[in-house]
């Protein structure tokens, strides 16, 4: 068997792939927690169903296409910017005061890198190659926006549970393989693209193998958390720094 | 070619990262971050075995031995010592780490964090990492600290003693801080 029609299975493999995982999402009523993620899921369904229909019409080859496909990928990495924002939400959400002060962080994180993709991308002039600069820039923004959710949430002892660890991970894993596949491809440009089309199904497959995962059993009940009030935080919060700063004062006496 | 390797090398590692912090860390089911069954990690421990501590690191000892002991028994003493010393510091950092998580639960648990307080804890806990290296340094270079010990372990206890009197969040029981 040759490698192009290995491509070919690969690709017949993820479109059921993604049929059953939108198919668990609507089942385990995902659209509650994470309603972007679900948006994701089906635009998933419908623009790779588009693509297909494409495909048997006008060949691999075609300019229509590629039209097609770069033309549709950009809303992909939107929908999945989308998807992301929800994770965040869900984790983050139900602790009101630290949420309120990871939005700007995440925002933040998200918007710079877009402006660098902005600049860097800037000089490209070739459409396809921007396209995947641009791909590959925002990849970068969803990867950094997570990172920074995750750091925060290990901060303040947050654990992501199921499903969101296993959505997390996929969308990790696949935007960092974008990151390098865009790569190679803007530098190695003699590469037949089927070889790059091969690996993305492969990756992709993995992704939805994590997001099935996550979605197989059925999902455990979140309970909203307790707050204590602002006049709470405030005091113990400036009882436990004050401690802190105090500690820290007896350690440097010990340097004097 | 320089771009392309960078590009690897940071997804990569970025991607790693990920996986690690995604990485669970409690055993199964453990989602909340704190539970009233859990509080007791609270407890300052360290600070209270000062006095055994303080007696084990007594500077009268040394004089003693020095004039008694064999230079190869002063030496080990020495040597054991500072380990032990060291070992105190450790399990006191311990207990300022346990602070520190109860600083950030109140955080997480208030309806409202305000961004200069959140900064400022951050600040204090990243001072106490530093002034902590620096001090365990000067501890195995044989410098005495007995005496500044006692203050710290002193402040650890008050600490514990003051947080629990003060009104802590739903989530933590009575009793959470000392026992």
């Amino acid at each position: 068997m040759d490698l192009l029609s290995l491509s070919g299975i690969v690709a017949a493999i993820v479109a059921p792939l993604e049929l059953a995982v939108c198919a668990l999402a609507l089942r385990r009523r995902l659209w509650r927690p994470l309603p972007f993620f679900v948006a994701y899921l089906v635009l998933l369904v419908l623009i790779d169903s588009g693509r297909w229909a494409v495909l048997l019409f006008t060949g691999m080859n075609s300019p229509t296409y590629s039209w097609a496909y770069w033309m549709t990928q950009p809303v992909h990495i939107l929908a999945r910017g989308a998807a992301l924002a929800d994770i965040c939400r869900a984790t983050l959400g139900p602790y009101v005061g630290v949420w309120r002060l990871a939005r700007p962080l995440l925002m933040l994180a998200a918007t710079l890198m877009l402006v660098f993709a902005a600049v860097h991308s800037n000089g490209t002039h070739w459409i396809s190659s921007y396209l995947i600069f641009l791909e590959r820039e925002l990849e970068f923004a969803v990867v950094i926006s997570l990172l920074v959710l995750l750091l925060l949430s290990r901060y303040y002892g947050l654990v992501l549970e199921r499903p969101l660890d296993s959505i997390a991970l996929g969308l990790g894993f696949y935007s960092s393989f974008v990151i390098i596949k865009d790569t190679i491809i803007l530098v190695v440009r003699n590469l037949p693209y089927w070889w790059f089309s091969l690996a993305n199904s492969v990756a992709f497959a993995i992704t939805l193998g994590f997001w099935c995962y996550a979605l197989w059993a059925p999902l455990p009940e979140r309970a909203r958390p307790q707050l204590s009030t602002a006049e709470s935080y405030e005091r113990n919060s400036r009882e436990v720094s004050d401690r802190m700063r105090e500690l820290n004062e007896r350690l440097l006496n010990l340097i004097k | 070619m320089p771009a392309l390797v960078l590009y690897i090398v940071a997804a990569i590692l970025l991607g790693g990262v990920i996986a690690l912090l995604l990485r669970p860390r409690h055993p199964a089911g453990a989602g909340e971050p704190c539970t009233p069954a859990s509080s007791a990690e609270f407890f300052p421990v360290h600070c209270r075995y000062f006095p055994q501590v303080r007696h084990a690191l007594s500077r009268e000892d040394a004089p003693y031995l020095a004039g008694r002991g064999s230079p190869v028994v002063y030496r080990r003493w020495r040597k054991a010592i500072r380990r032990a010393g060291c070992l105190y510091l450790a399990g006191l950092r311990e207990d300022f780490s346990r602070l520190n998580r109860l600083a950030r639960l109140l955080s997480l648990y208030s309806a409202q964090v305000k961004v200069g307080q959140e900064a400022e804890l951050f600040r204090l806990n990243l001072y106490f990492q530093l002034l902590y290296g620096i001090v365990w340094w000067r501890f195995v270079l044989g410098r005495p600290a007995g005496d500044r010990l006692e203050q710290m372990a002193s402040l650890i206890g008050r600490l514990g003693s003051r947080l629990e009197q003060a009104t802590l969040p739903p989530e933590l029981s009575s009793g959470a801080i000392t026992p």
